[in-house]
């Protein structure tokens, strides 16, 4: 679980994404070295005549890439924090779906708050509406966030 | 390996899973996993042990004494595929479960869901495989599979329907053992901590990496071959029948293409754990670690380019019978160096004999007699001789016993503090170590000269001659089968309480896996490790 920051003019980011160590050509790599195996070996026993491995073959293929896609979805997922002027804008696309929220930086409060899940997450709340951040980070990490972003809004 | 983490962060609500029956029945959790794994090839362990030991009664003398030729083949059958299937790959896996994400920091396996999938189609694959005792007792078909592990048609087109269920179990066991394969995949080449590049990775999971890879390229293989035998058996095809312009060496070719790998399948996953264990106990690094590295992929190549050693005797060609002869010499080569590796990392080491090293020490001593009858074995003249006798029984229970089970005990004797936070008694574990030992080799060393002798495998009645080592032998298999209550009961203490484990468990440990408490948290490295 990584978390990047970004400081441009007038504005601060943060992004947290899980941590992968599967780089997109190295999972390509992986795809095309299963497909070359299975193909030389299935293609193999099929021309000596035991056609019937193919499909066995292709099954297994279908849920590897299935399997592949799914991870790639689940990589894909971040959460943002970005406090720009006055506006705290949060956004997340998580696998259970996307959302993106504003609130005025002056009257947001943070805190750390436990919600249905296991860990206290990073809460953001202002004129009845709130937002949950914090599952792609490690409980250290929304601490840091939560002191940092204090610090920001209510110096 | 120089590891730094965080200040580790596990003491919160860790509790919040569901309890009792439901919560193995969900889990998604690679440690609930982990132990469900362990605990059903302990248990398969038991069933599979207890149909050899009936075998090995009626093989005490001469004559048919207590069993039916039809039901002696059927018990060694389904005792091979459940010791294989349903023991030691479930242990391998239970390991794999447990341990991989703890090595390479990772929170769980990459597709937990998968990953349950894949356990719970195990019993049910096991029952396919021993209900068709059962339904023989109410006369429904003729018993289970009688035609040894191998499936060889057409001894196999012809069986009863303890045919069918097995190739229907072997499915099943397929399909998980892939939902298996593509999670390890996915979990070790995407999950790793970030700093520990893939040569940094610990041997463990070098070798399940090379483990998985060989399962995902030969199961089509096997799983198209037992198809082809079904259509043969019930949709009048004619795959494996001369009559019918089919070939029966071909199921030999298919079944030997997965049937070799499985060996390296079995054994991979603890020629990785070795080096942990060995370097623990000498108090030094792992001796060539790049050089192992390289040995596990270099096995997994060749594995799968010499199965035909397996029917060398089946009338095959002499340019082929050549070349599976020096191909599957030329294994010894990366072994060699696995073998060289353990040595030098023993090499001046500062080495104590707690169970765990007595246990690897063991595995490397009788392993290497597996290695070199397994030379005898692959040059085709002295096969000639030797093919289907009970050298070759000999041969591979020395790879598969003592390689792979007496692994696992090492594995299991070197975690088992770390998984419930508990140590075993010593004092059990050794005296399982010694009696496992001395009646292993009973069982198994008098059967080398049995096969040099000439006596076949898979019979139920032989020659007077053969009458003495036969009997040793038995009174060898019913020491070692006893004597592995004692490892159950040992587990059994670990688990229930005893003295506390600390997190390192081992004075000389190295690796994550030992930065965290035992037993590690429900929920392991939620703060991310850095490796260095």
């Amino acid at each position: 679980m990584a978390i990047t920051t970004i400081e441009t003019a007038g504005a601060q980011e943060w992004i947290a994404r899980p941590n992968r160590s599967l780089t997109p050509t190295a999972r390509r790599g992986l795809i095309g070295l299963v497909l070359a195996a299975s193909l030389l070996v299935s293609g193999g026993f099929a021309l000596a005549g035991a056609w019937l491995v193919l499909p066995f073959a292709g099954l297994e293929l279908v849920i590897l890439l299935a399997a592949l896609r799914a991870i790639e979805r689940r990589d894909r997922s971040y959460e943002s924090i970005r406090l720009e002027g006055n506006r705290l804008t949060i956004s997340t696309s998580l696998p259970e779906g996307r959302s993106q929220q504003s609130f005025h930086a002056g009257w947001a409060k943070i805190s750390l708050e436990a919600d249905d899940t296991r860990e206290a997450l990073l809460c953001i709340r202002s004129h009845g509406h709130s937002a949950h951040v914090g599952r792609l980070m490690t409980p250290a990490q929304r601490r840091q966030l939560a002191t940092d972003l204090n610090h920001r809004l209510h110096p | 390996m120089n590891t730094a983490t965080h200040t580790l962060d596990h003491h919160g609500d860790h509790a919040h899973h569901p309890t009792g029956i439901l919560r193995w029945l969900t889990t998604t959790n690679h440690k609930d996993i982990g132990t469900m794994y362990m605990t059903f090839a302990l248990l398969m362990f038991f069933v599979g042990g207890a149909m050899i030991l009936g075998v090995r009664a009626e093989l005490f003398q001469p004559g048919l004494q207590l069993m039916k030729p039809e039901f002696f083949n059927q018990l060694i059958g389904v005792h091979a595929l459940v010791m294989i299937f349903a023991a030691l790959m479930p242990a391998a896996t239970g390991f794999a479960n447990w341990m991989i994400p703890l090595m390479i920091g990772a929170p769980d396996m990459a597709l937990p869901r998968l990953n349950n999938w894949g356990f719970w189609l195990l019993p049910p694959a096991a029952l396919l495989l021993t209900m068709p005792f059962v339904l023989a007792l109410f006369g429904i078909g003729d018993g289970a599979v009688a035609t040894g592990w191998t499936l060889y048609a057409p001894l196999s087109v012809q069986g009863g329907i303890g045919v069918d269920f097995a190739i229907f179990s072997i499915h099943i066991l397929g399909i998980s053992s892939i939902m298996g394969s593509i999670n390890i995949i996915a979990t070790i080449l995407n999950m790793r901590a970030p700093g520990m590049t893939l040569m940094k990775m610990p041997l463990f999971c070098w070798g399940w990496l090379v483990t998985a890879v060989l399962l995902i390229i030969t199961l089509p293989v096997l799983a198209g071959g037992v198809t082809m035998l079904l259509t043969d058996r019930h949709f009048q095809t004619h795959f494996f029948d001369a009559a019918g312009g089919g070939d029966p060496i071909l199921f030999q070719h298919l079944f030997w293409f997965f049937g070799h790998p499985e060996v390296y399948i079995l054994l991979l996953p603890v020629w990785g754990l070795m080096p942990h264990v060995l370097s623990t106990f000498t108090r030094k690094p792992v001796y060539g670690h790049t050089a192992q590295v390289w040995s596990f992929i270099a096995i997994g190549v060749l594995g799968l380019i010499v199965w035909a050693h397996h029917f060398l005797t089946a009338g095959l060609p002499v340019p082929a019978l050549l070349y599976f002869m020096y191909s599957t010499m030329s294994i010894s080569l990366p072994l060699a160096v696995l073998f060289f590796c353990w040595i030098a990392t023993m090499w001046r080491g500062s080495m104590s004999f707690e169970t765990p090293m007595l246990f690897a020490l063991g595995f490397i001593v009788l392993f290497g007699i597996a290695g070199l009858t397994g030379l005898v074995l692959a040059d085709v003249a002295a096969d000639a001789q030797y093919h289907h006798s009970y050298f070759v029984v000999a041969h591979f229970h020395y790879a598969l016993f003592a390689g792979g089970i007496m692994g696992v005990m090492t594995g299991v004797y070197f975690w088992l503090p770390k998984w419930t936070g508990h140590m075993y008694s010593e004092k059990l574990g050794k005296l399982h170590f010694w009696l496992t030992v001395i009646s292993f080799n009973l069982t198994f060393m008098p059967q080398f000269f049995l096969g040099l002798a000439g006596m076949p495998r898979r019979i139920p009645d032989y020659a007077l001659q053969f009458a003495e080592f036969n009997a040793i032998s038995t009174v060898g298999a019913f020491a070692l089968g006893l004597s592995q209550l004692l490892f159950a009961w040992n587990v059994w203490r670990c688990v229930k309480g005893g003295e506390k484990a600390s997190a390192e468990v081992w004075e000389g440990t190295d690796g994550l896996e030992w930065q965290l408490s035992s037993p590690p948290p429900y929920h392991s490295w939620e703060t991310q490790p850095v490796v260095k």
